[in-house]
């Protein structure tokens, strides 16, 4: 056996990439209820603030949106960027990631602007519940 | 801060001479099993050969061994509980309740996470590849960092006996008895990184299973061909995926409560401990599907093939199992009917509790009628399965009472519930699983077990089972509540001291397992299987060689239709030489996996303790050792033809040598498929 076909034989078979991609998804699935549980959590628990301020005072539901619209477009802008990639389109690949990577920086911007018009961070003022136990006591 | 966070030389167990006894044993334990390793100068076979391989078929053996010690521990837990509630009436036993308290909870977490999750992970890496005619799962390495994953669990329990305590609040954990308020100690941290870690190892093995079933079965091998016990590998790796991930988050969050003074389930400040229940159990009533779908799959496996007859309602089984898997995800609230849910809701899940049991029922009636007609033989595997029948429809029934919302308020917390889920798991999970073992042994070995002490094994297990449990049922309805320390009502103590015989019966049960692993071993050379089908079987595991090459076929083989192997057989194709050898691709061993677990059992004590410095280390080590094993391309070696064709000669020359099956021996046999050029 010549050293070309261990080369050959080590390579990695499109099969194998099929079953990477169906074990990820099936761990990015395994993900998803780790959030739908932590979410479920949070609307259990919404009210029991312990006396301190209400998500109602310290998040702006504008401000969630916006940034959630951003976050999705960029989840598409990168989808775009994979399809490109699989038609093995380089150069069109290349500039959906370019538009995918200045999403965020047009988000900073806004959350400046935002911040401009606002005067303060909505997260300054808060107090959380003080430990009375645990390391942190 | 402390270097050694809060650990200091008081977390030795000196404070008692049972904790120390059983700190000694362990210690001693491993140190033994050191010895014996350096007197046989095995240390290179053990690291080389074992714990660096991503041999799908070593790794489920590893995996076995951990389920076995486990036992071990776990029953010893059992029994010292049995014995103190036996003598503790109007006094104070031998054990104080704190320590009594520590014994149950081990018993629990032990014989769920670290006895059953194990040794169903083995079976499933045993055999299931075999049965698709696969060679091997589909991600070689997560199996190997699952496994270990796994033993580090284990091994934070096992060290929790020996550095500190254990946690002292129950197999489950509810706040906010197990938060910081109530119990500052490190027993419960103990408990929760002991399970947190090796439930990453879950998950892992999870999607694992399910990608190999998915994609890695030989040509013509559909999924209506699968033989059953595949089946319900497939459903309990899809509840291992989406179950696992609620017991990761419940838990997660108590360790946030405990570790940073958060406020997720504390009594003040706005905690909510109902929810970590409810989190707890929409894990926790999978988990019990997780466990028992396999062991149906083993038993559907054994029945037909010692009943010498196709399994009866082989889509019917394929259907019923689905339908557990689903309904096992509506059912969790049964837990804790009392805790307070309205009228409505708790008679939903009562309903649909009693529905869980219809598939399970179709189930028990398949294997009936595949009995039925049947030739039966009765090996040890065959009567763990007709015991299995018998006593695990008694634990149904019992269920299904419990089921009754009204009813379950009456025996909520009582013995009678622990005799019902011991029914359950001990019939249901654990003869399955011992069934298991004693059907696929000699495939992992290339010898049969022992069949006289296999039998009473099982005898020792029915008998003691039934003493050291039916007595629960009744005491139970008198209102007994679990686990009690000590007791003054004199009615009660007759049945504890039964059931601590029945206990007693079962230790002669593991003694008989253990006996029958040395003389089986001592008389190898007799009980050799040569063909690598020892049971004249009917799915393709039984067309490997016994224990299989590295490879499981060198050829893969052409799936015809169900019962795969039985089909080949008929056909008169199943030992022929179909195609040349040629260069196989395997994966080359790797100690990075066995390097995880040990930077995860670290990572977990470190936790526990508090030694900041060393969990960060550990997270950096666990983190940099991925990448490198990612990064690395080089991951398989090429096995050449000429190897294989070596192998496979001696293989084939040893087929010549044993040419008719070993159960042709049998005064039961009813005849093996007759090819059909001769029928």
């Amino acid at each position: 056996m010549t050293a070309a076909t261990t080369m050959d034989a080590t390579q990695i078979s499109p099969v194998r990439y099929e079953e990477r991609a169906f074990g990820f998804w099936l761990y990015l699935m395994s993900d998803v209820i780790v959030f739908a549980l932590l979410f479920a959590t949070y609307v259990v628990m919404l009210g029991n603030t312990a006396g301190g301020p209400m998500g109602k005072e310290l998040f702006s539901l504008e401000r969630a949106a916006g940034e959630t619209a951003l976050l999705l477009l960029s989840s598409a802008t990168f989808g775009v960027a994979g399809v490109a990639l699989a038609r093995a389109d380089k150069s069109r690949a290349l500039l959906w990631l370019v538009v995918t990577v200045g999403e965020p920086h047009c988000a900073g911007v806004c959350r400046r602007a935002y911040r401009h018009h606002d005067g303060r961070h909505p997260l300054d003022h808060v107090q959380s519940p003080s430990p009375h136990d645990g390391v942190m006591a | 801060v402390e270097i050694f966070g809060r650990l200091t030389i008081d977390a030795l167990p000196f404070y008692s001479a049972v904790a120390a006894s059983g700190a000694a044993v362990t210690v001693l334990g491993a140190l033994s099993v050191m010895a014996v390793i350096t007197y046989f100068g095995a240390w290179r076979l053990v690291l080389l050969e074992w714990v660096s391989s991503l041999d799908h078929k070593k790794i489920g053996i590893m995996y076995i061994m951990i389920a076995l010690v486990m036992l071990l521990r776990g029953f010893v837990d059992a029994a010292m509980m049995r014995g103190q509630q036996a003598i503790a009436y109007n006094n104070d036993g031998y054990l104080p309740p704190e320590h009594f308290d520590q014994i149950f909870s081990s018993h629990g977490t032990i014989m769920i996470f670290f006895m059953a999750m194990p040794f169903l992970s083995g079976l499933i890496n045993l055999i299931m590849p075999q049965q698709i005619g696969a060679r091997d799962v589909a991600f070689p390495f997560m199996n190997s960092v699952s496994l270990w994953l796994t033993a580090a669990g284990a091994g934070l329990v096992l060290l929790s006996l020996v550095v500190g305590k254990f946690s002292t609040a129950g197999w489950t954990g509810y706040p906010p008895y197990s938060g910081a308020e109530y119990n500052s100690g490190v027993g419960v941290d103990y408990w929760l990184w002991a399970v947190l870690i090796s439930g990453v190892g879950s998950i892992m093995s999870g999607i694992n299973f399910l990608v190999t079933i998915v994609k890695c079965r030989a040509p013509g091998m559909y999924l209506l061909r699968m033989p059953l016990f595949t089946w319900t590998v497939f459903v309990t790796s899809i509840l291992m995926i989406f179950a696992f991930p609620a017991l990761t988050v419940a838990c997660g969050m108590l360790a946030l409560d405990r570790t940073f003074g958060m406020h997720f389930f504390t009594n003040a400040m706005g905690g909510n401990m109902m929810n970590y229940i409810n989190l707890f159990w929409l894990w926790g009533h999978p988990e019990v599907y997780i466990l028992i779908l396999p062991a149906f799959g083993v038993f559907s496996e054994v029945v037909a093939t010692f009943s010498q007859k196709r399994l009866f309602g082989y889509t019917s089984l394929v259907l019923a199992t689905m339908a557990i898997g689903l309904l096992s995800f509506t059912v969790w609230l049964h837990h804790f009917f009392t805790m307070g849910s309205s009228a409505n809701v708790n008679a939903f899940f009562g309903i649909m509790t009693t529905i869980i049991a219809v598939p399970t029922g179709v189930k028990v009636l398949d294997w009936l009628l595949t009995m039925y007609r049947g030739r039966i033989i009765f090996k040890p595997p065959m009567l763990y399965t007709i015991g299995f029948l018998v006593t695990f429809v008694i634990g149904g029934l019992t269920g299904v009472l419990l089921a009754v919302p009204p009813v379950d308020y009456l025996l909520h917390n009582t013995t009678f519930l622990i005799a019902h889920f011991h029914n359950m798991i001990i019939p249901g999970v654990l003869f399955g699983y011992l069934a298991g073992y004693m059907f696929w042994f000699p495939k992992a070995f290339g010898f049969k077990l022992d069949e006289r002490w296999g039998a009473w094994s099982f005898w020792c297990w029915i008998i003691g089972f039934y003493l050291a449990f039916m007595p629960l049922y009744v005491l139970g309805l008198m209102g007994m509540p679990r686990r009690m320390e000590h007791y003054d009502v004199a009615a009660w103590q007759p049945h504890l001291i039964i059931a601590a015989v029945g206990a007693f019966i079962i230790f002669l049960g593991i003694v008989c397992l253990g006996v029958q692993l040395a003389v089986s071993i001592r008389d190898r050379k007799q009980a050799l299987d040569l063909t690598g089908d020892p049971w004249n079987g009917r799915s393709l595991e039984w067309a490997t060689s016994s224990p299989p090459a590295p490879y499981n076929f060198a050829v893969l083989p052409q799936v015809r239709g169900g019962d795969a192997f039985w089909d080949m057989k008929q056909r008169g194709v199943a030992y022929q030489r179909l195609a040349p050898c040629v260069d196989l691709v395997l994966p080359k061993n790797s100690f990075v996996g066995a390097f995880i677990g040990v930077a995860g059992l670290v990572l977990g004590f470190a936790i526990v303790w508090h030694i900041w410095w060393l969990a960060v280390l550990c997270l950096a080590i666990i983190a940099y050792a991925v990448i490198v094993r990612a990064s690395d391309d080089d991951t398989g070696y090429v096995m050449s033809a000429s190897e294989v064709k070596k192998i496979e000669d001696a293989r084939f020359a040893a087929l010549a040598k044993a040419s008719r099956n070993e159960m042709a021996d049998d005064p039961g046999f009813a005849g093996g498929p007759l090819p059909e050029s001769s029928a």
